[in-house]
């Protein structure tokens, strides 16, 4: 028992300055936006320190008492965002997971190569690799220049300010992500297991499906979550490649605080992500207690 | 003897001065002395002519650290968090209105100073500065359309201009709110200044049906335009720097329905650590080889009279830069909608949720 | 070879022929894993392979499994050949060393998994697993993680998932390793009962000479990817093929010599000074052999023991050893030859540097011919 004490009091001393750096840096923060989620706007930016219940229930569609009609737009672009942050989880999942399995099977140094060059775009600016695929994919881009020259089109292709581009752009720039933690654990596998799996007789549909999908597992949902997380805030891609024709909750919430002038909504709207995305690992995180207490 | 008397004479006035001397700049150390040799500007990106800077540094021995923003709300927001250190801010005239009501401005008098009567009083737009006690009119310009030649051969309206989707063309506006529905209210007749619920209505209703038509809603259309990726393009009167290069392609144009004007001045802010190197600036600015030196690289408007004749001739003849009386009637500029904002804010969103 | 062949008259169950596995390794050599290796294994037969590490014991199992693939030869079961057959086709199967337990299944669908995907009905597959499960002495335990079992358990869940499909074959690599001693000796009885028990064939690979004399109905000595001996436990340590299975199993005293003379009863071989008397009637005279004794073979004498019928040796006394109920003792012959000696009986009257009068009879004599 005394060991016992004596080793939390250890571990908390140990662990004080980190606890106090995330209060710092991660919960003040969060703090001062529900506090301010519940004020009035100021009419040139920031607050008026009085209550005022209208940011939520703008959300919802109520009208705010300045504008009448009850009007669920912005549901509707938190639904958009989720749409787009799903789709690019989808597809950035589609395409990492057998590229992962491939490279993971190649021998040392061509497998070195491969990581490297998945991690190097994030040695650039995500800016200027988005400017990148504007050239390729305009009108008079490279990608319309190889199919013409493959005699594939005659026309140019309507590509850039798509929802093709946008989805492109988003698994561009988010297939690291997704790639990474299911390779790591695709590296982990014990390729003992696939053995011991065939030795029994499972075909190899089976093997995969009974013994490496589950291995993988946690790998691929980290995947998830580290994709869906930073897509749904993602404004960047729909403005630079889609042409800014949709509004993102991302843009949303830019808008409020800069040309709206209105931080209270701004915080709201925040709040109302990060309450999803808490919701999603909640969901995970049950799961995975759930899936512990049944080993 | 005598020559040795004058000599020590001469040397009793050289330390009497030496001692003076060290006493002022004494003095002047324990005031910032370092201040004194610097000028923070904090302005949009590419937004002055290096060269202004250069001889203003070489004229005064001030040296001229510039920041950038990227829009009025990015550095207002930046100052309200309480960024300090810049000494002078290049707000558009009603973001200036919005500083003045904040509170954030100095008073510089800049009115009594002698090059203020090169100003063109119908650059005064600020309401709240009506007479230039605190900023100086620093550039203008219309908000137009840039256009590919190759692509469409002549525009002359917003009409035109909507109307080239149909013929396979494409258009991008900017990615702006008061802009766009700044346009539609204009189509319509009204002030881009209106917070009427139905004008606005009108407006949302005119943009969402044109929303199909326009390709993108973006800052950067100009390197597409050039490309022909983009026919015609909602732009600034800057665009003309790139059409002066290429007028064989390139055009710019004021609608003949009419267009907004942006006006931004010079302000020194309250927390300014260099006030008087700041006025030094405003001061410098208004010498008319100056000014006509910023616009001649920015190919956009001065407020400076005496600048004007001092152009190169094909931005001083050119009706774009420098429109004539009729034109200049239809420009309109934008003002603090106040809690109109909010209106705008909704039209804004609805147009860009809808498909 | 014929008397290997003599104890297992059906011996042919799983032939392998001239199997040969070369692998380039990165520096740019060549191993010769396996180097054309021969075996006729029985039906029902506790069958060892044994040898240093990297003579290619693992290998060999892993092509039997399918895990690996043979450069060139044949390996048949039940008249059956193996090589077109992929892994999940094989009536063959494995315990791991690592036991490969599949963490996310409980110890039920671990043990079920083979006769899951072989398409075996719920009940009859519940009633199995629980009779392997049983087998190996874990009944009741079905609904636990692998994790909550102990290294022990752990490895008799292995054991029982591959039995429960009732393989033609069971590998065993090393399955013993990771056991403490006392569990380790337990699971060889268990593992000799059970493979009695079931009748099917286990091919079972070890480091252990110890474990693999006391387990085995056979035993296959591997050196360099090439088989060494294979016979029966009391073969390979009385008669070794080779002075390498002489020097692998067991202790053993080795002495160079050349035969000097022969006659019906056996041969004298001159070693150095030493004159050895064996009975091996094949020896003719001029052949160089080398003879060995092994440690226990040798008796003490005393003043009141004869040598009558024995030859004896003079050693002197260099170290003695308790272990357990006798005695080890390291002498040294006037040629200066180190030998072994493992004696019976109260020692403790024997003095450091004292010299031992060492006997053994001819007949223990087993002659290794020399190879140049
Ligand atoms: N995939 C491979 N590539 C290259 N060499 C290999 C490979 N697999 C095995 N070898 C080599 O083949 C030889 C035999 O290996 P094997 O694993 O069969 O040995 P082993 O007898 O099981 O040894 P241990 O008792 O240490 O397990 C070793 O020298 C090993 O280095
Ligand atoms: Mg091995």
């Amino acid at each position: 028992m005394r060991a016992l004490s004596r080793e939390t009091t250890a571990l908390t001393l140990l662990l004080a300055p980190v606890t106090l750096f995330l209060a710092i840096f991660f919960l003040i923060p969060l703090g001062i936006m529900a506090v301010y989620s519940l004020l009035e706007p100021g009419l040139y930016g920031g607050v008026e320190w009085s209550f005022y219940h209208w940011n939520y229930g703008r959300i919802l569609g109520w009208a705010d008492g300045f504008i009448e009609e009850f009007d669920i737009v912005y549901l509707q672009v938190l639904g958009r965002s989720m749409g787009l942050a799903a789709l690019t989880v989808i597809s950035t999942l589609l395409i990492c997971f057998p590229v992962a399995f491939w490279i993971s099977r190649l021998p040392a140094k061509q497998k070195n190569f491969f990581i490297f060059l998945i991690t190097l775009p994030f040695f650039t600016s995500m800016i200027v690799r988005l400017y990148a695929w504007v050239l390729i994919l305009r009108d008079s881009g490279f990608a319309n220049q190889l199919l013409e020259w493959l005699g594939l089109i005659s026309e140019p292709l309507d590509l850039m300010f798509t929802g093709t581009a946008v989805i492109i752009g988003m698994v561009y720039i988010f297939i690291p992500f997704m790639f990474l933690p299911i390779y790591s654990s695709i590296e982990k596998l014990d390729m003992s297991l696939v053995q011991a799996s065939q030795d029994l007789g499972a075909s190899p549909f089976t093997t995969f499906r009974r013994i490496v999908l589950p291995s993988v597992m946690p790998g691929v949902i980290a995947g998830c979550i580290l994709v869906f997380i930073p897509s749904l805030g993602n404004f960047v891609v729909p403005d630079l490649l889609g042409g800014a024709r949709v509004v993102m909750i991302g843009n949303l919430v830019e808008q409020q605080f800069l040309y709206a002038r209105n931080w209270p909504f701004g915080a709201a709207l925040s709040m109302v992500i990060i309450a999803v995305m808490m919701l999603l690992m909640a969901v995970y995180l049950f799961r995975v207690v759930k899936a512990d207490s049944n080993r | 003897m005598k020559v040795l008397n004058s000599v020590s004479a001469g040397c009793q006035q050289l330390t009497r001065s030496l001692t003076l001397a060290c006493a002022v700049s004494a003095a002047a150390v324990s005031a910032p002395v370092m201040a004194a040799e610097e000028l923070n500007l904090y302005n949009w990106g590419d937004y002055i002519n290096p060269e202004v800077l250069t001889r203003f540094t070489a004229e005064t021995g001030i040296k001229v650290n510039l920041d950038t923003y990227g829009s009025n709300e990015e550095m207002l927001a930046k100052l309200q968090a309480g960024a300090t250190g810049y000494d002078i801010v290049f707000p558009s005239v009603h973001m200036q209105d919005i500083m003045s009501h904040l509170k954030l401005l100095h008073k510089t008098n800049i009115n009594q100073s002698a090059g203020f009567k090169n100003i063109d009083p119908a650059h005064l737009k600020a309401k709240t500065d009506p007479k230039g006690e605190y900023c100086l009119p620093y550039a203008w310009g219309s908000v137009g359309i840039v256009y590919n030649k190759e692509l469409v051969p002549e525009l002359n309206s917003w009409n035109e201009f909507f109307a080239l989707p149909e013929q396979g063309k494409k258009i991008a506006m900017l990615d702006d709110m008061r802009e766009d529905i700044g346009i539609a209210l204009i189509l319509q007749g009204e002030s881009v200044n209106s917070v009427d619920r139905d004008q606005l209505k009108a407006a949302q209703a005119f943009l969402i049906e044109q929303k199909p038509n326009v390709s993108a809603f973006t800052y950067d259309s100009i390197p597409m335009v050039q490309s022909g990726d983009i026919a015609a393009a909602q732009w600034y009167v800057g665009a003309m720097m790139y059409v002066l290069e290429d007028p064989e392609k390139l055009a710019y144009v004021i609608p003949e329905e009419g267009a907004t004007m942006y006006q931004e001045n010079m302000c020194v802010l309250n927390s300014a650590p260099n006030k008087s190197n700041a006025k030094a600036f405003l001061e410098f600015f208004m010498k008319p080889e100056i000014a006509a030196l910023n616009a001649a690289q920015q190919a956009n408007g001065t407020a400076n009279k005496a600048a004007v004749s001092l152009l190169p001739e094909n931005l001083r003849a050119n009706p774009a830069v420098n429109p004539p009386a009729e034109v200049m009637d239809k420009l309109q500029i934008f003002e603090d909608l106040g809690k109109g904002l909010k209106l705008y804010d909704r039209v804004w969103t609805k147009v860009r949720t809808a498909s | 070879m014929s008397i290997a062949f003599s104890h297992n008259p059906a011996s042919d169950y799983l032939r392998v022929r001239n199997a040969v596995r070369h692998f380039n390794t990165p520096e740019g050599g060549v191993v010769k894993a396996l180097d054309g290796i021969n075996l006729n294994i029985g039906q029902s037969e506790f069958i060892t392979l044994l040898g240093p590490s990297g003579c290619g014991k693992t290998t060999l199992l892993k092509i039997i499994a399918g895990f690996e693939r043979l450069d060139s030869g044949k390996i048949t079961l039940d008249s059956q050949t193996l090589l077109e057959l992929s892994a999940h086709r094989r009536p063959v199967n494995t315990v791991f060393q690592s036991y490969a337990l599949f963490p996310h299944m409980s110890v039920g669908d671990n043990v079920g998994y083979g006769l899951e995907v072989a398409g075996v009905k719920k009940p009859e597959r519940v009633q199995r697993i629980g009779e392997a499960l049983e087998m190996v002495g874990l009944a009741g335990i079905e609904k636990r993680l692998p994790s909550q079992l102990s290294g022990g358990q752990q490895q008799r869940v292995a054991l029982a998932r591959a039995i429960v499909n009732r393989p033609k074959v069971l590998l065993l690599d090393e399955p013993l390793s990771a056991l403490d001693r006392h569990l380790r000796m337990k699971m060889q009885i268990e593992l000799k009962n059970l493979q009695t028990e079931l009748g099917i064939c286990f091919l079972f690979v070890t480091h252990d000479q110890e474990e693999a004399l006391t387990m085995s109905d056979r035993i296959v000595v591997l050196n360099g990817g090439k088989v060494e001996q294979l016979g029966t436990p009391t073969e390979i340590y009385h008669r070794p093929a080779s002075r390498f299975v002489a020097d692998f199993i067991g202790e053993s005293n080795v002495f160079e010599g050349k035969v000097v003379r022969f006659d019906d009863f056996g041969a004298d071989v001159q070693c150095g000074e030493l004159l050895i008397r064996t009975e091996d009637r094949n020896l003719i005279t001029g052949s160089a052999v080398e003879v060995m004794l092994r440690p226990e073979q040798f008796t003490l004498l005393d003043s009141s023991t004869s040598a009558a019928g024995q030859q004896v040796l003079t050693a002197t006394l260099e170290q003695a050893v308790f272990v357990g109920s006798d005695h080890q003792l390291v002498c040294r012959l006037a040629s200066g030859q180190q030998i072994s000696a493992l004696v019976r009986g109260h020692c403790h009257h024997l003095q450091v540097g004292q010299p031992l009068q060492l006997a053994y009879s001819s007949a223990d004599v087993h002659t290794i011919p020399a190879v140049f």
